[in-house]
C-alpha cells in the first residue's frame, strides 16, 4: 500500500461505536502519527479542541444524542478550534452528502461512508494531505493576512500547472473579494465561465452580483444552477435571499422551504423560513420552522434563543396562546443550561401578555428583561429591539423604550426601513410625535459625533480623528458607518506616516466588522482595497 | 384501478434487493475477516466479488431509471483521473491476478478533467465485470485529453465484439443493443447513457467500439468534452 507518514501529526478520532473507534485508530496508528486522541460524543470532542490543536481530525456524523459531526465541524471552524491547514473528514453511513449538509460555508474536507476498508481510508486521507500541503504556502499567506502575497502564489501556481486546480481556483476568487477587487472576481469568475459551465464557479458569480445588489443577475445565475441540480441547497438559499431582496417573499418562502426538504437541519436555515413565513402570514408554516429551529440550535453553535419570540408570534397569531404560554415553559426547562435563554423567554412571555392583554404580568417580564441586559449586556438584534419596544409601549413603559431606541438608532441610524418600523411601533400606541423625537434626536446625536470625527480628518487631525471614532465605535460597536470612519482614518494615517503596523489590523477589524453589520455597503470594498494597497506596498 | 408504472415497481423492488445485498456482502466480509483457512478465504473472495457485481448492477439499474426519470443531475467536478482509475479499479487488481490476467494503467499524473464520478465509475465497472469473462491475459487503461476532449480507452485481448454489436453501433442503431447474450447490451447502454450525461458548452460526450484492442479483443473509448 502506500506509505502515508503522518509523523509530528496529531489525530482526534470521534466516534460513538467502541469497535469503530478502535478500528479507525488501528488503521492510523501504524501510520506512526504524533499521538492519537479519541472523543466519544460532541461535548468531548470540543472540550478535547478547545485545549489541543489536531492536524486530522475523523469524525463519525451521528454521535448519538448531542452534536452531531457536520455539528462540531461547524464549531471548531466557526471558532477556530481547528488551523486553517487541518484536515476534517466526516464519516457517513450514507454515501449522499447532502442528507448532512447543513451550513455551507462548513464542508468537511472529505466524506467517507462506512464500510471502508483500510486502503480506502488511508486513500482518502493521503488526498487530503496531498490537497493541503499544495496549498500551504499560500494558506500561510492567506494566516498572515498578507491577501496580496496569497493572490500572487495563487497566480503563480495557476501558471506552473493549469489543471486540477479546483482549489487554487476558488481560493483566489475569495482573495479577489478579500482584498476589495470585486469587480476583478467578477471578470474572473466570468473568465472561467467562458471555458466551461462549472457550477462553483456560477454560484461564486451570483453571489458577487448579490453583493454589488445586482438582483436580477444574481437571480439569473441561481436559478440556472437550481435547474442543472435541483438539489442544490446552497443556490436555492442564495435565489431566496436575492428573492427577499426584491420584495418576492411569497417565492422566496417556497425556495426556503424547498431547501428544507432537502437539508432540514440547518437552524439558520429554519429561523430564515421562519422569519419569511411570518411576514407572509404564513404562522403554521413559521411555528414549525422557529420549532425546529429551536431544536436542531441545541447542540448547534448557530442556535439563537431569540426564535423563541418568533415561535411565540407565529403562535399567537393562530390562536394558541395556552400552547404558546406550555411551549415557552417547556423550552425553558429544555434549554435551562443556555445562559441567553431567561432573557429571551422573558421577551416570548411579554410578546405573549401584551398581545393577551394581560398588561401587569407583562411588565413584570419587561422587568425582567430590562435587568438582565443590565446584568449580561447582549447585542440585540433589531428584531429583538423592536419587539422589546412594542412591548414596553404597550404597558406605557416610555423610559425603557426609549432606551432601547436609541440604542437602536445608535447602531442603524443609516437605515430607513428600520427606522420606519420604529416610527410605526410609536405611531400604533399614538404616540407618533414621542416616536419622531426621539428617533431625531437619537439620529442627530450620532450625525454630529459622526461629522465631528470626520471633520478631525478633513482638518488633517487624523490622531484625534482616529481616538475619537475608536471611542465612538466602542458606544456603537453596530454602527457600520462609524466602524467605516474610523477605518478610513487610519488608512489615511497610514499613508501620510508610510507606517502600516499600528493601524493595519484594526483598521481591518473594524472594516470587517461594518461588512458583517451590513454587507452590502459598497464603501467595504473600497477601503479594503485601500488597506491592502497600503500592504502591499509596505511588504 | 390506477396502476402504478412497471418500472417504478422494478425500481423499488431493486432497491429493496440492493439493501439486502449490501447486507449480505458485509455479513460475507467479517467472515472472510476471520476466516484463516487460505482456501476459503479464496473461495469468499469469490463470493465476495460476485456479490459487488451484482451490487454494481443493480446500483446501474437504479441510476438509469432515475435518468429516464430525470431524477437523476450530473455532478460534474474536476477530478485527479489518475486517483480515480485506481479507486475505481482497486477492487479489481487483485481478482485479475488471480486468473493472470494483467491490468495496465496509462494515465498522466497531471491529467485533471471535469467527470461525474458516480457515472464514469459505473461505466468502468460494467466494462471491468465484461472483461472478467472475455479477457485472455492482459487489460490496457489508457487516459489522456485531445483536443481539448478527454479520452478514456479500455483495450483487451480477448475475441473482441460480436459482429451483430459492432454492426448495430455503426449502423446508426444507437442504444439498440443486444440484451440477450451476456450483459454487454446493458453494459454498453449504460456507458453511452453515461457518456452522453456529461455536457460542455453544447458538446456531448460518447462512447465507441472497435476490434482495435490488443491482438484484435475488443476497444471500447470513452470521450468527454
Amino acid at each position: 500500500m502506500n506509505i502515508l507518514n503522518l509523523k509530528n501529526m496529531s489525530v482526534l478520532i470521534i466516534e460513538d461505536f467502541d469497535k469503530m473507534r478502535l478500528l479507525v485508530r488501528d488503521i492510523l496508528s501504524p501510520l506512526m502519527p504524533e499521538k492519537i486522541v479519541m472523543a466519544r460524543n460532541g461535548k468531548e470532542a470540543i472540550e478535547l479542541l478547545e485545549k489541543q490543536r489536531f492536524d486530522i481530525v475523523f469524525c463519525d456524523y451521528k454521535l448519538g444524542g448531542g452534536k452531531d459531526g457536520q455539528q462540531i465541524l461547524e464549531e471548531a471552524r466557526h471558532r477556530n478550534l481547528i488551523g486553517y491547514n487541518a484536515i476534517f473528514i466526516i464519516i457517513t453511513a450514507e454515501n449522499t452528502s447532502t442528507m448532512v449538509m447543513g451550513a455551507i460555508d462548513y464542508l468537511p474536507d472529505d466524506y467517507i461512508s462506512k464500510p471502508f476498508t483500510p486502503s480506502e481510508l488511508q486513500n482518502r486521507l493521503e488526498k487530503a494531505l496531498r490537497k493541503k500541503s499544495s496549498l500551504k504556502e499560500i494558506a500561510n499567506a492567506i494566516k498572515d493576512k498578507n491577501y496580496s502575497k496569497a493572490t500572487a502564489l495563487c497566480d503563480q501556481k495557476l501558471q506552473e500547472k493549469p489543471g486540477g486546480q479546483t482549489e487554487i481556483l476558488k481560493t483566489k476568487g475569495d482573495l479577489l473579494y478579500k482584498l476589495g477587487r470585486i469587480d476583478d472576481a467578477e471578470d474572473f469568475y466570468k473568465s472561467l465561465l467562458d471555458e466551461r459551465n462549472i457550477p462553483w464557479v456560477r454560484q461564486a458569480l451570483g453571489q458577487i452580483y448579490f453583493q454589488k445588489g445586482n438582483y436580477s443577475q444574481a437571480q439569473l445565475q441561481f436559478e440556472s444552477l437550481i435547474k442543472d441540480s435541483p438539489a442544490n441547497v446552497i443556490a436555492l438559499d442564495w435565489l431566496a435571499a436575492t428573492l427577499e431582496k426584491q420584495g418576492e417573499l411569497d417565492r422566496c418562502q417556497k425556495l426556503l422551504e424547498q431547501a428544507i426538504e432537502k437539508s432540514p437541519k440547518s437552524p439558520v436555515r429554519q429561523r430564515k423560513l421562519g422569519e419569511i413565513a411570518l411576514q407572509n402570514g404564513a404562522y403554521e408554516v413559521a411555528e414549525k420552522a422557529y420549532e425546529y429551529a429551536i431544536m436542531e440550535g441545541k447542540h448547534s453553535c448557530f442556535g439563537d434563543m431569540s426564535d423563541l419570540s418568533g415561535l411565540t408570534k407565529s403562535m399567537i397569531n393562530q390562536g394558541k396562546t395556552e400552547e404558546a404560554f406550555k411551549s415557552i415553559e417547556s423550552l425553558q426547562k429544555d434549554f435551562k443550561n443556555n445562559p441567553d435563554t431567561r432573557l429571551h423567554a422573558a421577551i416570548a412571555s411579554s410578546i405573549l401578555c401584551r398581545e393577551t392583554n394581560e398588561l401587569d404580568k407583562c411588565s413584570e417580564y419587561l422587568k425582567t428583561v430590562s435587568s438582565l441586559i443590565k446584568s449580561q449586556p447582549e447585542n440585540m438584534s433589531p428584531q429583538t429591539a423592536l419587539d422589546v419596544t412594542q412591548s414596553c409601549l404597550a404597558v406605557d413603559n416610555l423610559e425603557m423604550a426609549g432606551d432601547i431606541v436609541k440604542q437602536l438608532v445608535s447602531n442603524h441610524f443609516e437605515n430607513e426601513h428600520l427606522l420606519n418600523q420604529v416610527r410605526d411601533l410609536y405611531e400604533k400606541a399614538g404616540k407618533l410625535e414621542e416616536g419622531n423625537k426621539l428617533i431625531q434626536s437619537s439620529k442627530q446625536e450620532i450625525v454630529k459625533i459622526n461629522n465631528e470625527g470626520v471633520k478631525l480628518a478633513k482638518d488633517g487631525k487624523l490622531e484625534q480623528s482616529i481616538d475619537f471614532f475608536i471611542q465612538a465605535a466602542k458606544g456603537m460597536p453596530n454602527n457600520a458607518t462609524i466602524n467605516f470612519n474610523a477605518a478610513y482614518s487610519m488608512i489615511q494615517q497610514m499613508k501620510k506616516t508610510g507606517e502600516i503596523g499600528k493601524y493595519l489590523p484594526l483598521s481591518k477589524q473594524l472594516l470587517e466588522q461594518g461588512h458583517k453589520i451590513d454587507p452590502q455597503n459598497q464603501k467595504y470594498f473600497q477601503l479594503v482595497k485601500l488597506a491592502e494597497d497600503l500592504n502591499s506596498q509596505a511588504a | 384501478m390506477k396502476t402504478i408504472d412497471f418500472s417504478t415497481i422494478l425500481a423499488s423492488s431493486v432497491h429493496d434487493v440492493k439493501n439486502s445485498l449490501t447486507l449480505l456482502i458485509n455479513k460475507i466480509d467479517e467472515i472472510s475477516a476471520i476466516t484463516a483457512d487460505k482456501k476459503n478465504k479464496s473461495e469468499l473472495e469469490q463470493l465476495q466479488y460476485h456479490g459487488k457485481r451484482i451490487s454494481s448492477h443493480l446500483i446501474q439499474l437504479l441510476v438509469l431509471y432515475r435518468i429516464e426519470q430525470a431524477h437523476y443531475f450530473a455532478n460534474i467536478t474536476e477530478t485527479g483521473i489518475k486517483d480515480f482509475l485506481n479507486e475505481s479499479l482497486e477492487l479489481y487488481f487483485p481478482l485479475f491476478a488471480q486468473k493472470n490476467i494483467s491490468i495496465t494503467i496509462q494515465c498522466a499524473d497531471e491529467l485533471y478533467w471535469y467527470i461525474d464520478r458516480e457515472l464514469i465509475n459505473g461505466a468502468i465497472t460494467n466494462i471491468m465485470n465484461n472483461l472478467y469473462a472475455h479477457a485472455q491475459s492482459a487489460i490496457e487503461i489508457t487516459a489522456y485529453t485531445e483536443n481539448n476532449r478527454f479520452v478514456l480507452q479500455i483495450k483487451d485481448d480477448g475475441n473482441g465484439y460480436p459482429e451483430e454489436v459492432l454492426h448495430s453501433r455503426t449502423s446508426g442503431q444507437q442504444k439498440n443493443f443486444s440484451f440477450t447474450s451476456s450483459n454487454t447490451g446493458l453494459g454498453l447502454y449504460f456507458s453511452e447513457i453515461a457518456a452522453e450525461m456529461h455536457q460542455n458548452n453544447g458538446k456531448s460526450g460518447a462512447i465507441t467500439i472497435s476490434n482495435d484492442g490488443i491482438n484484435g479483443g475488443g476497444c471500447i473509448s470513452i470521450d468527454l468534452p
